[in-house]
């Protein structure tokens, strides 16, 4: 159930409500990400207990405006306004199958969180203490089990949490727990919480560029290029470079799954590439 | 995080009202639909709900494609035509219209593709009128038990398995059986009737090609062209290059060109060449739209795709028009198993069939039809009078022939009556040989099989026997005319006609000359004397 399963149309939706998230956080607080998140979850537990409202949100046949108009109705007076428009947009995409919208508005969810963490300076907290996480859950069958039996409710589950984690672990990853505990709704805890972290760290990853470089590269250079990154992809954008002198000259780039090679050494592998089928003569 | 979960009855009550709002004349306007997968001759396209079954679709490029699929979410579409240019992304249109052809007179003498244009480069085509290509078959009301024979030619069919007009028979047989050669033959024959000018009479022919090589496609024209068939003749061709959703439209084509002149009371004969390739195709396409695959991975309904357009095949009432189309539906067996799933489906749907054996085409019987499981269920009703006469004896003689075959190769040990049935038999197999391309007339068939089946070749010698057959008709044309004449006219055969054939067959025999042997049937002769001998007597100018 991961984002990277989510094909064809779903796939381009998914990517176009990211950037829809992106560009509404872009200038808020992580207060303002966080009520976003908590709409969203809201949004995302309504479409999963009804399979009725899953496919109407998705059925190729209505207008958007209809479908609008049954996401003002079901959520307007319930979440605000921007998560209500982010869910209409998300009805006007073309999906797959009903399934792909509730599994897209759990990623941008779990985006939204991400970027609160973010902006309160705790990725890195995050990301470690998440993976810690999975592994105190996997090694203790008894938790496993507490977490992933249906009959302890929610808050029951949510007071265990709290008492095992708070105090040892970031504010952002307490709320993150929360949200993957609210949101279990039977299924698998570890799986949960695996897919969230894989999300968040792709996320991470589109948010560094890897430099190699033959030469160290000194500030000014630096920050030119971090801007030019960041005006070419309209995110901010880290910069980490790694020296390595068998580049020969140039740089390369490296952005999640995009590369840019303007390396020397590339440049040369691609001319003997192309004089290797000719004849010699 | 405080949930604000929304109640199951808030969820229920917001569907209820968003079904109401539906308004279906609403969506049909400005739907544009969006190909999300596309390769190997199918698209799937989105959006599109109103789209009907087998309707045709519009590409952005142009190209047409048939909705075969009609899923929840999505359309599956065979693509009519070159599948590169179709990406994912491009957008799609209805065009309204079910699958149709252009059908009328104009298309004899014509090649068109499996969509009804023109690609023998004679220009377009003026059509009468469009025709659906999935229409149903003539009711049973509609029809009229078949009556007419429809004259093939072959001795061998017209003898013993005749074909009336209205009737389907299938020629099965292995690959290089001469299938092909059967049909043409039958085409060929038509042009007597055609010259006739007699509606009545007049067949008007449909040459389907499903998957042939070009070449053979072009040999098959040349040969009607030269036999000067191909001015009432239709070829409908779906080459081996074309994709296989015009090799799995080809047939239905022909047919809507072919019914077409058949509720406008005019008689048709239609050749499906050949229907295997057309099920391998409909294969391909199913497989490719992911319908479920059953025996030999043929789809579902593959018995379907053959039953509905081989009933297509009838002889309408007289209320109707009386017109009649006959189907002569080609299916090529894979080792002579006619027990595989195709094969036997086809031999159910049609009223007979005519089966080829490479046996028999190689030790020289051509055309190689294996008369024992060679059936025909119209049979006598289909013959004319004259023919039922003396066909009658033909298969038995040749079954009671085939018994005793194996015990050919000790002929001197068999007592005399199964030597008298061996050599019968062998000489009516002979009888029965027949050179492509020359059609027997009734006449000359009923006054050849005559002479096999009444014993009246026995002393002709085994090799011979062609030779014989083909002098002995030419004897009667030119010096008995009023034999062949008063056959073709009356199409019996009176005691007074036989009596003279007799006659003639004596008189023949008395000039024959047998290859390396004395005359077949020659009186003794007694030596003139000296005094007879007439005296000539030389004078120089």
């Amino acid at each position: 159930m991961s984002a990277d399963e989510l094909t064809g149309s779903s796939k381009a939706s998914l990517a176009a409500l990211r950037a829809a998230v992106e560009s509404s956080l872009a200038s808020k607080g992580a207060a303002d990400a966080l009520s976003l998140a908590a709409d969203l979850s809201t949004a995302r537990a309504a479409l999963d207990s009804s399979s009725g409202l899953r496919r109407a949100l998705t059925d190729p046949a209505r207008s958007a405006e209809a479908k609008s108009a049954l996401v003002k109705d079901l959520f307007g007076k319930v979440i605000s306004p921007s998560a209500l428009s982010l869910i209409e947009q998300a009805a006007a995409l073309r999906w797959s199958t009903g399934g792909d919208l509730t599994d897209a508005i759990e990623v941008i969810t779990i985006e939204c969180l991400a970027i609160s963490a973010e902006v309160a300076g705790e990725s890195d907290a995050l990301e470690g203490e998440i993976l810690a996480i999975v592994r105190s859950i996997s090694a203790s069958a008894e938790l496993r089990q507490g977490l992933n039996d249906p009959k302890y409710t929610v808050d029951a589950k949510q007071r265990l949490i709290a008492s095992l984690f708070s105090g040892s672990i970031a504010g952002s990853t307490a709320k993150v727990l929360q949200n993957v505990v609210a949101s279990l709704r039977g299924r698998n805890v570890e799986r949960t919480l695996a897919h969230y972290s894989h999300v968040i760290l792709a996320r991470k990853e589109r948010t560094v560029a890897h430099v190699k470089s033959a030469v160290r590269l000194d500030g000014e250079r630096l920050s030119r290029l971090g801007a030019a990154l960041e005006r070419a992809l309209g995110r901010k954008i880290r910069v980490d470079v790694e020296v390595d002198p068998l580049v020969m000259g140039g740089i390369s780039v490296r952005i999640g799954d995009e590369l840019i090679d303007g390396t020397v050494v590339n440049r040369l592998m691609e001319a003997s590439r192309s004089l290797a089928g000719r004849a010699v003569r | 995080m405080a949930d604000i979960a929304i109640k199951p009855e808030a969820i229920r009550d917001a569907l209820a009202n968003f079904v109401k709002s539906y308004d279906p004349s609403a969506a049909s306007r400005d739907e544009i639909g969006t190909v999300v997968e596309a390769g190997d001759g199918i698209a799937r396209v989105e959006g599109l709900p109103s789209t009907m079954t087998n309707e045709l679709l519009k590409f952005e490029n142009g190209t047409l494609g048939l909705a075969l699929n009609l899923d929840v979410r999505e359309i599956g579409v065979v693509i009519l035509g070159e599948f590169s240019g179709i990406e994912e992304g491009t957008t799609v249109r209805r065009t309204g219209e079910i699958l149709s052809v252009p059908v009328g007179d104009a298309f004899l003498g014509r090649v068109v593709d499996a969509l009804g244009r023109p690609i023998d480069g004679k220009g377009e085509i003026k059509a009468d009128a469009t025709r659906a290509l999935e229409l149903q078959a003539p009711t049973v009301v509609q029809r009229q038990p078949v009556k007419e024979p429809l004259a093939t030619g072959i001795k061998a069919i017209d003898a013993m398995t005749a074909i009336g007009r209205g009737q389907r028979q299938l020629i099965i047989g292995d690959r290089q059986t001469g299938k092909t050669a059967v049909a043409i033959d039958t085409i060929i024959n038509q042009r007597e009737n055609w010259k006739s000018g007699d509606p009545k009479k007049r067949v008007k022919c449909i040459y389907v090609a499903i998957g042939q090589k070009g070449s053979t496609i072009a040999s098959v024209k040349g040969a009607l062209e030269e036999a000067g068939a191909m001015e009432y003749t239709t070829i409908v061709a779906a080459p081996a290059s074309d994709p296989a959703g015009f090799k799995y439209l080809a047939p239905y084509t022909g047919s809507a060109i072919g019914q077409h002149w058949m509720y406008g009371g005019d008689h048709v004969l239609i050749v499906f060449d050949d229907l295997s390739k057309q099920a391998e195709a409909y294969r391909s396409v199913s497989l490719l739209l992911r319908r479920p695959p059953g025996r030999e991975a043929y789809p579902g309904d593959v018995f379907y795709l053959h039953s509905r357009l081989l009933e297509r095949c009838a002889k309408l009432s007289d209320e109707l028009g009386g017109g009649s189309m006959t189907g002569l539906p080609i299916i090529e067996t894979k080792g002579n198993d006619v027990s595989a799933f195709i094969p036997t489906n086809v031999i159910s749907i049609t009223d007979g069939q005519c089966f080829l054996e490479t046996d028999l085409f190689n030790a020289g019987v051509r055309p190689a039809i294996n008369v024992g499981i060679s059936v025909s269920r119209v049979g006598g009703s289909a013959q004319t009078k004259a023919m039922k006469k003396i066909a009658g004896r033909l298969r038995l003689d040749l079954a009671q022939f085939r018994e005793l075959e194996a015990f050919a190769a000790f002929g001197s040990d068999l007592d005399a009556a199964s030597k008298a049935q061996l050599e019968r038999g062998s000489r009516l197999v002979e009888l029965l040989k027949q050179g492509q391309y020359s059609p027997f007339s009734l006449e000359r068939m009923v006054v050849s099989i005559w002479a096999g089946t009444t014993g009246q070749l026995d002393d002709v010698p085994l090799v011979d026997i062609r030779r014989f057959e083909s002098e002995f008709l030419d004897f009667i044309a030119r010096e008995r005319k009023a034999i062949f004449d008063v056959i073709a006219e009356s199409k019996e055969l009176s005691d007074d006609t036989v009596a003279k054939m007799t006659d003639a067959i004596t008189a023949f025999k008395k000039q024959f000359a047998a290859t390396g042997a004395a005359k077949v049937n020659e009186a003794e002769v007694a030596a003139e004397g000296p005094d007879a001998q007439e005296q000539i007597t030389r004078f120089k100018k």
